[in-house]
């Protein structure tokens, strides 16, 4: 074995010893790549789900519906972190270009958007339960893609969530209001994949990332700046942030759930 | 190209609909006659602003009804009138019944220019152009969604167009856009262009820029006619488009810098400067006749009707000269800048934003005044007896004094 200075420990094999409290954002990350190394088909899911993600770019700029260019394109630095690994796609479609629109046209658009989600989240699914040597049931992934196209539908409809603080402090307040509420979802898509329930699986991750949120912070960092500078490549950005960096989510939300102790939904 | 993919697109679809067993739209069904309409500002694509149907009231006028309770209304430029409803914007897009002012929803937003309502196949409503002073939107007919027991919608917005940062001296007037064949024509609001949209998806199909664009300033609003569309900016500048393609027909520079927004009626192109009213030859933009005036007319705009060129000099008066010769037909005392507006006879005319006249179209008699409570009061929209406007806070329709 040989000592890392940052506090983990590596195997022989380039393994992490996840047990070997205390790891760092840098630890869990070369875990999970290490993971990705020895076990290439956990790429596989998110690779799939990327080749549709670049797709529906595609289909939605050459179909006749409006499509939204995300406002972080503009941006000159984004953060485009979700709870849920997955990438980000280089278009979108707001609400208010499919209400009121004919049938046939509707139910195109929303089977790509459905296609699209449920795709991410069967990557995901698959990604973590292989990373996890978990169970597979059919009840966890139903769940998982439940809460998962629930919340996309939520924050779809009523839109991202623009503030403008009036002050400093109050800006610095809301910053860090949301930092621990992400932080503290970080490990919850592991715990619905391995089939708990929705809150079950909320009580286990706050309670995962209790004592360890600035690593995880530091996660969420990483995951959001990769995405966001992956996407921002031309054509391919779909793809490229959907299967290079939820994968390695993915298999971090693994990390972090097996170094917090046996994973089941018993 | 779009058609094809519509068809693509909606052969899915129907594939789509059989496989889940769920019920097919067909084409767009056949809808009820419509109430007198006025789709966009100055009424018609070619800017006449002249209503060859609608009736207004012919002597004093009195408030029908009055909208006074959406509070984030504040609205300078006039309403539209389409399929039974009225539909104003100014901080955010309001639908009022045309009978009572009764609101059928608003929704705020920083919509302010006067809408255009262009069909849009692919939606069960048509879409409502409109612009702020940086942006075009596409908004839908119908408000989109409301959220049970609150005061908003969802999904208003079907599009957002393209647009420019507002220059130095702060945003500018937003210009209304102009609806011909399901195409939206309109100046990037705070840019040097001209753009083509499709109404369905905002996709931009053609856009076009003055060669001159160093010194140009932002286009006005277009008029469309016969396949052409006629476009003027600052300083002089007029040019003809092909309306399928952008392709430009031809361009000139007047000797005049100041230029009013266009007309394109059948014997030509109307435009005002600042001392003269022109008829430009449609096919080469040669003039045809040109009429001066002992004017300054920096904001006025033309109206024709039934032969008829109505035009405002900003000084102390307004004329009605012929559109085949420029022959001055009466002159009648007026001051202050305007955007007459002609129905049934008579023209109605906003005085400087503060006082509405009538005025009848044939003799240049003066037929009724009216003064708002509030200012400015935007130019107003005629149809069944009726004349509606904007007035500041609220929406308001006069009516002729019983």
């Amino acid at each position: 074995m040989t000592p890392e200075s940052d506090g983990g420990t590596v195997v022989d094999d380039g393994a992490v010893d996840e047990r070997s409290s205390p790891q760092t954002t840098v630890t869990v990350l070369r875990a999970a790549l290490t993971e990705l190394r020895r076990d290439p088909r956990l790429l596989g899911p998110f690779a799939v789900a990327g080749l549709l993600v670049a797709l529906a770019d595609w289909l939605r700029q050459w179909d006749p519906i409006p499509v939204a260019t995300p406002n972080w394109m503009a941006e000159t630095v984004s953060l485009q972190y979700s709870v849920f690994p997955r990438g980000t796609a280089r278009t979108g479609r707001h609400l208010g270009a499919v209400v009121d629109l004919e049938l046939p046209y509707l139910l195109g658009a929303v089977a790509l958007e459905t296609a699209v989600l449920l795709a991410i989240g069967a990557a995901g699914w698959l990604t973590m339960t292989r990373a996890l040597d978990g169970q597979r049931d059919r009840g966890s992934l139903a769940r998982y893609l439940a809460v998962l196209v629930t919340v996309t539908a939520v924050l779809g409809v009523f839109g991202p969530v623009e503030f403008s603080p009036g002050s400093v402090p109050l800006g610095l307040l809301v910053v860090f209001a949301i930092s621990f509420v992400v932080v503290s979802l970080f490990p919850f898509p592991g715990y619905l994949a391995v089939g708990l329930g929705v809150s079950a699986a909320l009580r286990a991750s706050v309670a995962t990332a209790r004592g360890q949120r600035f690593r995880l912070f530091g996660l969420v960092l990483a995951f959001g700046l990769a995405v966001w500078g992956l996407a921002l490549v031309p054509v391919a950005g779909g793809f490229l942030s959907t299967a290079l960096v939820a994968p390695v989510q993915a298999v971090s939300i693994a990390v972090l759930l097996r170094q917090s102790g046996p994973v089941s939904a018993e | 190209m779009p058609s094809t993919r519509r068809r693509l697109l909606a052969s899915a679809g129907f594939a789509l609909a059989g496989a889940v067993g769920g019920p097919v739209a067909g084409a767009q069904s056949e809808s009820p006659p419509e109430p007198v309409s006025w789709p966009m500002a100055r009424y018609d694509a070619a800017g006449t602003a002249h209503h060859p149907s609608a009736t207004g009231p012919r002597g004093e006028v009195e408030v029908a009804w009055s909208h006074e309770s959406t509070d984030w209304f504040q609205g300078t430029t006039s309403p539209i009138s389409v399929g039974g409803r009225l539909y104003a914007a100014g901080g955010g897009l309001l639908a009022l019944d045309p009978e009572n002012g009764e609101r059928a929803f608003g929704a705020s937003g920083p919509y302010q220019s006067s809408p255009a309502r262009a069909p849009a196949a692919i939606y069960e409503t048509a879409t409502l152009a409109v612009t702020t002073p940086a942006e075009v939107f596409g908004l839908n007919e119908g408000g989109g969604i409301g959220v049970p027991l609150t005061d908003e919608r969802l999904g208003v917005e079907r599009w957002r167009g393209p647009g420019s940062k507002p220059g130095f001296f702060g945003p500018p007037e937003p210009p209304s856009p102009v609806v011909a064949d399901e195409t939206i024509y309109s100046p990037v609001p705070a840019g040097e262009s001209l753009v083509a949209l499709d109404s369905e998806s905002g996709g931009i199909r053609w856009r076009v820029a003055f060669d001159d664009e160093e010194t140009s300033s932002s286009f006005q609003r277009p008029a469309v006619r016969d396949g052409l569309v006629f476009a003027t900016a600052w300083p002089g500048q007029v040019s003809a488009y092909r309306a399928e393609s952008g392709g430009q027909e031809w361009h000139r520079k007047l000797d005049e810098q100041m230029i009013s927004p266009p007309v394109a009626t059948a014997e030509g192109v109307v435009v005002q400067t600042r001392e003269d009213v022109r008829l430009l030859d449609p096919a080469d933009g040669s003039r045809l006749w040109d009429a001066g005036l002992d004017a300054n007319v920096t904001d006025s705009v033309p109206a024709v009707a039934d032969g008829t060129v109505f035009v405002a000099d900003e000084l102390a008066s307004m004329r009605a000269l012929d559109l085949a010769s420029g022959e001055v037909l009466w002159t009648t005392p007026f001051d202050g800048k305007t955007a007459p507006v002609v129905a049934d006879g008579v023209v109605y005319a906003v005085r400087s934003g503060f006082e509405l006249v009538g005025i009848d179209a044939t003799s240049g008699e003066r037929l009724f005044t009216y003064r708002p409570s509030q200012v400015p009061l935007s130019a107003p929209i005629v149809g069944d007896g009726r004349l509606y406007a904007a007035n500041r806070k609220r929406v308001i329709a006069l009516e002729e004094t019983a």
